[in-house]
């Protein structure tokens, strides 16, 4: 269990995350959700260990882990970042098999072993067709599930996500976050997921925290956080909120189109 | 790994291209030391050579059985002097900006010397022996005994005695001294016939030596200390610059026009400065020089490269200075 | 062919290269002669001399040693250069960039406009006036750029260029006022050798050997900061050490490099590229390719450096200046249609 307990980050006095605390179980997604610099990237970055902590604490199954060096915390969590034009000369399998580096020893060599990690990572994220073409010509769809399967080879019981969708159209959108959940549930997987599209949270996600100003002000499963109330509060536009008529997930949308349509 | 085979390999060729270091340098071209002396003429098993022994201007010692015959000379002046004396068939190399007199530019040229040393040329002309100014420097000279050559450098001289000095020492090197000492006897005399004239004037006419006017506001001179302005103080005048000091001196044009010299050498004639171009500089045309026009171009071969030719630069100088001695 | 041998390849340049650097001079010996003279040496063997001994010593205490001393410099300069370009994530990055060659300029500029005794280890006053020059250079520039124990890549970028500019201006204004003849001070900084003979190799061989061999097995590190450093600390490595492990150890070979053989561009820059673009950005094996390319480069430019005005030979940064300049701009022409970086 991923244990956050009280975290509060701050830069240059100023605080980005207050007393931020909730746990997540091993086979369990969480999305984080909230209106832009609400703290959700920091949350991830803290969580990465790349930003320092103030105060409070992060743990799994007891394990304090600012104990710990890069190189260990990064056995334990690994971060699928924001979606952006990738650079470097890099084929996709080189690219990949840079998850394994907390593996590898200093000079960098790879392993039978390793080799048959990042083939099943390629393989979970349906890219064993494009192990050898370079990155930087890849659609962004594919650059994105090229940064998943980099984090998946690197083996770890915690996968945090910092808005993947971003920038993908609703193809890649779908496919991307259903290759994340089949996975969370078949290895039990500890999965944070930073998001903002909100209608895709309730589909996709068993927990929801919402961050508001760096504040925790709700957590819990989809239907109970996402509240129009909450959520109008939380981005500061009226929303309305109906309820799916099949799963009974809520579907959100601002208010001033139903009034439009009038 | 091919990483690993890569390091590998570049460390053994690094290695093996690195034994040849024990023999570092080459095997001396000239004999070395015999040390025995003379024998008197008794008769005996084997005569024994003779062995001449020098020492340079940075006290190195080098010793010869026989007057050296491959000569290369890497310096100006040296080679002058080494053709005054009637040395010129025993020079074998010579460098780049050795081009006095006429004779030397038949000898092959090693090329310049303030770049790399040019160690091929040099060896490939098997010298015994190399003769240097004080424009070569220390390192220069380690550099080529490093090679395993006989190097003999001498300093500049400070006045015509010290040149006669530097003169005899290359006449004793080269199997010469007869005809160094009849050379130095002709030169001292010329060098006299000046002194004589110059006493008998009172005027001491103040002299700017332009080494390059390029920026007029800030010209180039040579200052006190040098040869030059001992060949200026000799020939009956003062240096206009006298309070500065080296070869290489900077001065304010201002400062020029308030020493305001009578008389003004151009030693950069030969980068095409004319008197009519100094007539032309903004300001200057109130130094007294310039009003009388007392302009002369002047070759800066002759005043400053350290051999015999400054006997004449000492003649000239006196000529422009005192045009009515020497009518 | 070329694309999958990249080891075997420059190896072969290499070894081009050292012959031909070994075989031209001013004094043209026969390649079988060369041969004789160099087996000769080796202990066991003995070939009785039909040479003239000036040959001996032209190829021993001349070209080999001069050879050697341009191979280990382009392989310093372009494994710097390439450890650097992986550092800083730019392609402008070269082993200069944070003050090395101005630095090395300015000490070894002051050592000629003192003047130092010859019997105190006269000829190695100049390298190691460069070399102190270098490292401190480059260790203000760090302390400049570092903030809260973090040095930011643009702060060091910048600090390099602003302490280097002052560097140069102290170089210049020590070359206008002091007596030392400005052709060694030129020549030094426009990539000549302030010494020559086996003395240099010695000297230089332990830390270039150490220093390139330590940039060789960076290449992971160096691979995975491609992706910045949050990403990279977030893969588990330790960005803190390893930035400043590359710095220190590129800058050291750099400055040694520097301090034997004088200022010269280039090779730093272009040899990197170059070998990127054939063979691709994996720094585990950029870094040892760059070593051979480096080597064979400089050695190429030497050797023009050394025939188009003989008797006398061009500083060999010129050749590398010119060479290397419309080299540079092809380079540019290239990175527009595809990405490479």
């Amino acid at each position: 269990m991923l244990k956050i307990d009280s975290l509060t980050v701050a830069y240059d006095d100023k605080v980005v995350l207050q007393n931020v605390s909730f746990d997540v179980q091993p086979g369990e997604i969480l999305a984080l959700i909230g209106p832009n610099g609400t703290g959700k990237s920091t949350l991830i970055r803290a969580l990465s260990g790349v930003v320092p902590i103030a105060s409070g604490q992060v743990s799994i199954d007891g394990q304090n882990l600012s104990e710990l060096s890069a190189n260990q915390r990064a056995k334990i969590m690994a971060v699928v970042p924001q979606a952006r034009q990738l650079g470097g000369a890099f084929s996709v399998e080189q690219a990949v098999m840079m998850g394994r580096t907390p593996y590898l020893n200093w000079i960098g060599q790879e392993s039978e072993s390793d080799k048959a990690v990042v083939r099943l990572a390629l393989e979970q994220t349906n890219l064993t067709g494009f192990a050898d073409r370079q990155i930087a010509q890849l659609s962004g769809g594919e650059q994105q599930r090229v940064l998943l399967a980099r984090a998946l080879s690197q083996s770890t019981p915690v996968l945090l996500l910092d808005e993947p969708t971003n920038h993908l159209d609703l193809q890649h959108q779908t496919n991307l976050l259903s290759i994340v959940k089949r996975l969370a549930k078949e290895k039990e997987l500890i999965v944070i997921v930073a998001m903002h599209d909100l209608n895709l949270v309730s589909f996709f996600a068993d927990k929801v925290a919402l961050l508001v100003n760096g504040e925790l002000r709700g957590l819990g499963t989809p239907e109970k956080v996402m509240q129009k109330d909450a959520i109008s509060a939380a981005y500061q536009t009226p929303v309305e909120i109906i309820q799916h008529p099949v799963t009974g997930a809520p579907i959100i949308f601002p208010q001033g189109i139903l009034e439009q349509s009038e | 790994m091919k990483k690993l085979f890569a390091l590998i390999f570049i460390l053994s060729i690094l290695l093996g291209a690195c034994t040849p270091a024990a023999p570092q340098t080459a095997e001396p071209i000239v004999e070395e030391v015999v040390p025995t002396k003379a024998l008197p003429p008794e008769p005996t098993e084997e005569p024994q050579p003779e062995v001449m022994t020098f020492v340079d201007g940075l006290g190195n010692t080098l010793e010869f059985t026989e007057y050296p015959q491959a000569i290369v000379s890497i310096s100006a002046s040296t080679t002058e002097v080494l053709f005054a004396i009637g040395a010129g068939d025993q020079v074998v190399g010579r460098d780049e900006y050795s081009l006095y007199p006429e004779e030397a530019l038949e000898v092959t040229s090693i090329g310049a010397l303030w770049e790399e040393l040019p160690a091929e040329a040099i060896l490939a002309l098997e010298p015994d022996l190399i003769v240097a100014a004080e424009i070569i420097s220390e390192e220069q000279v380690l550099a080529l005994q490093e090679l395993g050559l006989n190097v003999y450098w001498q300093a500049n001289p400070t006045d015509y005695e010290g040149l006669w000095q530097n003169l005899r020492n290359f006449g004793m090197l080269t199997g010469h001294e007869e005809e160094t000492e009849t050379l130095i006897v002709d030169l001292e005399a010329r060098v006299e016939i000046v002194q004589e004239k110059i006493a008998t004037s009172s005027f001491l006419p103040s002299v700017f030596y332009e080494l390059d006017a390029t920026d007029p506001a800030n010209p180039w001179t040579t200052g006190s200390g040098t040869f030059i302005d001992y060949i200026i103080t000799t020939a009956g005048g003062t240096n206009a610059a006298s309070e500065l000091e080296g070869d290489y001196a900077q001065i304010g044009s201002e400062a020029l026009i308030a020493i305001n010299p009578d008389v003004i050498l151009l030693a950069d004639a030969p980068y095409g400065v004319t008197p009519e171009a100094v007539l032309e500089r903004s300001g200057w045309d109130v130094i007294a020089a310039v009003a009388e026009n007392a302009l002369y171009p002047i070759d800066p071969n002759m005043m400053s490269v350290p051999g015999p030719r400054l006997v004449d630069a000492l003649e000239e100088t006196a000529k422009l200075l005192h045009p009515e001695l020497f009518e | 062919m070329i694309r999958q041998r990249p080891f075997l390849v420059n190896i072969i340049i290499l070894l081009i290269a050292f012959t031909f650097s070994i075989a031209l001079g001013a004094v043209f010996i026969h390649p079988s002669t060369i041969l004789r003279i160099l087996a000769d040496q080796i202990p066991g063997i003995n070939i009785t001399p039909d040479w003239p001994n000036s040959f001996s010593a032209i190829i021993l205490a001349v070209r080999l040693p001069r050879t050697v001393l341009v191979l280990l410099t382009g392989a310093a300069l372009a494994s710097s250069g390439a450890a650097y370009q992986g550092l800083f994530r730019n392609p402008l990055a070269d082993p200069y960039l944070i003050g090395v060659a101005s630095g090395a300029g300015l000490g070894a500029i002051f050592a000629m406009s003192l003047r130092w005794p010859m019997n105190l280890f006269g000829f190695y006053f100049i390298p190691v006036g460069a070399f102190i020059g270098a490292i401190l250079t480059v260790v203000l520039v760090y302390s400049l750029a570092r903030v809260n124990g973090l040095v930011p890549l643009t702060t060091l970028i910048l600090a390099g260029v602003a302490v280097g500019a002052f560097a140069s201006a102290l170089t210049s204004f020590l070359m206008l006022r002091s007596d030392l003849q400005l052709h060694r001070a030129i020549s030094f900084l426009l990539g000549g050798s302030p010494m020559t003979g086996w003395d240099p190799v010695i000297a230089a061989l332990p830390y270039m050997v150490i220093g390139m061999g330590l940039l060789s097995v960076s290449g992971h590190a160096l691979n995975i900061l491609q992706f910045g450093e949050e990403e990279a600390k977030q893969m588990g490595l330790n960005v803190g050490r390893a930035k400043i492990f590359i710095i220190i150890v590129a800058s050291l070979t750099t400055a040694v490099a520097v301090a034997f053989s004088g200022v010269i561009g280039f090779i730093g820059l272009i040899v990197p590229h170059t070998i990127r673009i054939i063979w691709g950005a994996d720094y585990r094996r950029l870094i040892s390719l760059s070593i051979l390319g480096g080597g064979s480069a400089l050695l190429f430019a030497d050797m023009l450096a050394r025939i188009l005005i003989a008797p006398s030979s061009l500083p060999v940064g010129i050749v590398t200046a010119l060479a290397g300049a419309p080299f540079f701009l092809w380079i540019l022409r290239q990175a527009k249609r595809e990405v490479f970086w």
